[in-house]
């Protein structure tokens, strides 16, 4: 059985924080910590590249579990702002990270939803090819991209990277997933001339719209009701956004989480660097992860606790 | 009918969780003056659009800054219907 078996996150130091913006912005605390819920957004150092990233993401991993590099078989990145165009981001993080020369890498291109792709494509080609052991990192940092002035994006948006270690033997595996892209409204989040562009409302429509459908949708497919989840984990594009999906499915509060206040959204990795902390709690049997955004895309997937006395 | 888009509207402009206090909301003075910020906005809009089965494109937007405009949008687009 493959599996997530640990997760290792970075978020770079540096931060820039909104109350400092408050008047450019014509902002308040209120807006900044009921509404978007981002109090600072994490940047990484200019010297700094998304492999950089990556590799400070595996140094957090190394801490937390022993791993011999020799044994990694693949190793992916989710990202849409590469190092560079070619080579592949996945192959700069093979070579600074000297995993084995037999170990193959590649990466994905997603935003938001990112994460779950990621799941869901390595699990597929590591049990198409029998591997055992594969790092699936998650780095996305729009810092690159964000224009300053513009407060649809630079209010909201943070950089981080993640690494989850997908093995045989797994803490959590995945059950089905669910997919979904509106390609025609694929200009409303998106990138031209080097610039990030977010068309708020389209992008609030669609998430308030698309996740709770979808949300019904993963559990039935699942065989699950919603009292079997013990944690909702949505992919933090801001508070308010949460707070409509949690509202719309009826959600008690305590079991959704926004965690985003001190480091913004950070793209593929929101829902990493939270998995990384709940999996830690002994109640988490069966979490529901959904990303959502990019494309506009969105993607869902129920985890549970590997225990065989579980359902 | 007026009256029954303006309370169907009291209630979408509640359950979006603006700051505003609804209960002495100005119908001719813009929502963005009495507490009603962007995001609320948005979420006005969809429930708007969802309740009245209308679709509002962007660029009505912005003449939909207060109460008694809305209601007269959402009246004349259901003429059209």
């Amino acid at each position: 059985m493959i599996g997530i078996t640990v997760i290792g996150s970075y978020i770079p130091e540096k931060r820039i924080s909104n109350y400092g913006r408050k008047a450019e912005f014509d902002i308040d605390d209120y807006f900044i910590e009921k509404k978007i819920g981002v109090r600072q957004v994490a940047v990484k150092d200019e010297s700094e590249d998304t492999s950089d990233l990556c590799v400070r993401a595996f140094e957090r991993l190394v801490k937390k579990v022993n791993i011999d590099k020799n044994q990694i078989e693949v190793a992916a990145v989710v990202t849409q702002n590469p190092d560079r165009n070619i080579p592949h981001t996945s192959a700069i993080v093979h070579g600074k990270l000297g995993l084995p020369e037999s170990c193959a890498s590649f990466d994905i291109s997603h935003g938001c939803s990112g994460f779950i792709y990621g799941l869901s494509l390595m699990q597929s080609f590591m049990r198409e090819n029998d591997f055992k052991k594969g790092l699936l990192f998650t780095c996305d940092p729009y810092s690159k991209i964000i224009d300053k002035k513009d407060k649809n994006t630079c209010l909201l948006f943070g950089d981080a990277a993640t690494v989850t270690l997908i093995s045989d033997k797994p803490c959590y595996v995945t059950g089905k997933f669910t997919f979904g892209t509106i390609g025609k409204e694929y200009k409303e989040l998106s990138c031209a001339d080097n610039r990030l562009y977010m068309n708020g409302r389209a992008v609030f429509n669609f998430s308030a719209k698309y996740v709770p459908e979808d949300i019904n949708s993963l559990l039935k497919e699942n065989g699950l009701s919603f009292d079997d989840i013990d944690q909702f984990i949505f992919h933090q594009g801001s508070k308010y956004i949460v707070d409509t999906i949690s509202k719309r499915l009826g959600l008690d509060s305590k079991r959704v989480v926004f965690d985003a206040y001190d480091y913004g959204n950070t793209v593929s990795s929101s829902i990493p660097i939270i998995l990384e902390k709940e999996m830690a709690k002994r109640e988490n049997n069966y979490m529901v992860l959904s990303g959502f955004g990019v494309g506009l895309s969105w993607a869902s997937v129920v985890v549970k606790k590997f225990q065989e006395d579980i359902k | 009918m007026i009256n029954d888009i303006g309370d169907k509207l009291g209630e979408i402009i509640k359950e979006a969780g603006s700051r505003a206090d609804t209960e002495t909301l100005k119908k001719d003075i813009p929502l963005s003056e009495q507490g009603v910020d962007s995001l609320d906005m948005a979420n006005i809009l969809l429930n708007i659009e969802e309740s009245f089965n209308l679709k509002i494109p962007d660029e009505d937007v912005n003449k939909l800054n207060t109460i008694t405009n809305i209601v007269h949008y959402i009246k004349n687009r259901q003429k059209e219907q």
